[in-house]
């Protein structure tokens, strides 16, 4: 399984001289395995993405959508493949998410805002319903899980090859007040050969952001130990933290782990899972 | 006239008049293991790294394989990809398939490390060129 990070930045793209090593790219994921492609997030990361699949032959993807706040979606209209006829992209939601997609995506393309209509997109487009206790393209498998987020939020659960992906973003963790959800997500989590993980605040910071839906850097080590990761990659980064701050934290974090694999990602990274 | 201005960040930068011209150069150092010190300027073709006789830097480690790891240059700056070596590449000890590099990385194969680094270099014409 190979994963490539395409976006890692939360909120707002922070492009700059000062963000060029972690980049400034919103949220969005690939995961290629077993054949199959599956993209997870149209962030303005999603815009890069795109221009590398334009230079090979059309085909299809798997796009799953973590939630529809604009750090998650904004990319989409600039995602090339869209405009080829030649590519079939199958968009899925969890039954919760189903009703409101069709109508998020159109409503980012719309007149006043955008000057291509969702409508005119080239590609061919399938929207379906995921089916979160298990749904299988090829022989991927993916599950999903809630997680506390206003508005709401889902993870994926990605099995392949014998390897697992968990992607839990946007989430804010509360391993004491709200601790059947903490429960389920240590459990979904379980055993993962690679956790991606909402790590946007410090402990230190927490109490100043507490109920803006994001968890701590200290929470996703956490529980990944707990879970008992292998690895595990902090994404979702603050748009006020500068390359030197994210390197600091990194290597902070790193000094406390030591069987632990962690890594902060960085926008253009793959890795094996 | 050359002024110098700050700029937020930890260096000033001369804004350049007409008869100064600013490069970037992008080098690669080995810092750690045999052959430190050997420095490779990055241009606009692929460089190849590993133990193999065409490779442009010579890996000398026994972790290395023949064809380790590659950098290509994109438009979005210098990326680095393991071409699934033995022992695999790891930048800033991340066992990587691909990272697009930044300034101050390093490259990991075995006990070589290699710094991937940014240099500004300004040029002044000769005089005599005018």
């Amino acid at each position: 399984m190979r994963v490539k990070f395409w976006g890692t930045r939360g909120s707002v793209p922070t492009p700059g001289r000062a963000t060029e090593k972690f980049g400034g790219n919103t949220t969005c994921v690939e995961v290629n395995a077993a054949g199959q492609r599956l993209i997870l997030d149209g962030g303005t990361g999603i815009r890069e993405l795109g221009l590398e699949m334009a230079e090979e032959a059309p085909g299809e993807s798997v796009l799953l959508f973590s939630h529809f706040h604009w750090d998650h979606i904004q990319g989409l209209p600039f995602f090339q493949p869209l405009f080829d006829d030649g590519h079939e992209l199958r968009v899925c939601a969890p039954p919760a998410f189903r009703d409101r997609l069709e109508k998020v995506l159109n409503k980012q393309m719309a007149h006043d805002v955008f000057p291509v209509d969702f409508g005119d997109l080239s590609a061919k487009l399938h929207f379906e319903t995921l089916d979160p206790t298990g749904t299988t393209f090829g022989e991927v498998q993916v599950s999903a899980f809630e997680l506390v987020h206003p508005g709401g939020c889902w993870a994926y659960r990605v099995v392949a090859e014998g390897r697992t992906l968990v992607f839990a973003t946007d989430h804010e963790m509360h391993p004491e007040r709200a601790r059947p959800v903490y429960e389920r997500l240590r459990e979904q989590t379980r055993d993962a050969h690679l956790l991606v993980c909402d790590g946007q605040y410090t402990l230190e910071e927490y109490p100043r952001r507490e109920g803006w839906g994001h968890s701590t850097i200290e929470h996703a080590v956490m529980l990944a130990r707990e879970a008992g990761v292998e690895r595990l990659a902090i994404t979702h980064h603050d748009p006020m933290r500068e390359d030197v701050d994210l390197s600091e934290l990194e290597r902070q974090t790193r000094k406390t782990e030591d069987e632990l694999q962690v890594f902060f990602a960085r926008d253009g990274l793959a890795v094996t899972v | 006239m050359n002024r110098r201005r700050t700029t937020g960040l930890d260096y000033p930068v001369h804004e350049p008049s007409e008869s100064v011209i600013v490069q970037r150069k992008h080098l690669l150092r080995v810092i750690r293991g045999v052959g430190a010190g050997t420095r490779i300027r990055l241009g606009g073709t692929r460089l190849l790294a590993g133990r193999s006789e065409e490779a442009d830097l010579f890996l000398d480690d026994p972790a290395a394989s023949r064809q380790h790891f590659e950098i290509i240059p994109t438009t979005g700056g210098y990326v680095v990809r393991d071409l699934i070596s033995t022992n695999g590449t790891r930048v800033g000890k991340v066992k990587i398939l691909e990272c697009r590099l930044a300034n101050g990385d390093i490259i990991s194969v075995g006990q070589l490390d290699i710094g991937y680094f940014e240099e500004i270099e300004i040029v002044t014409p000769d005089p005599g060129d005018a």
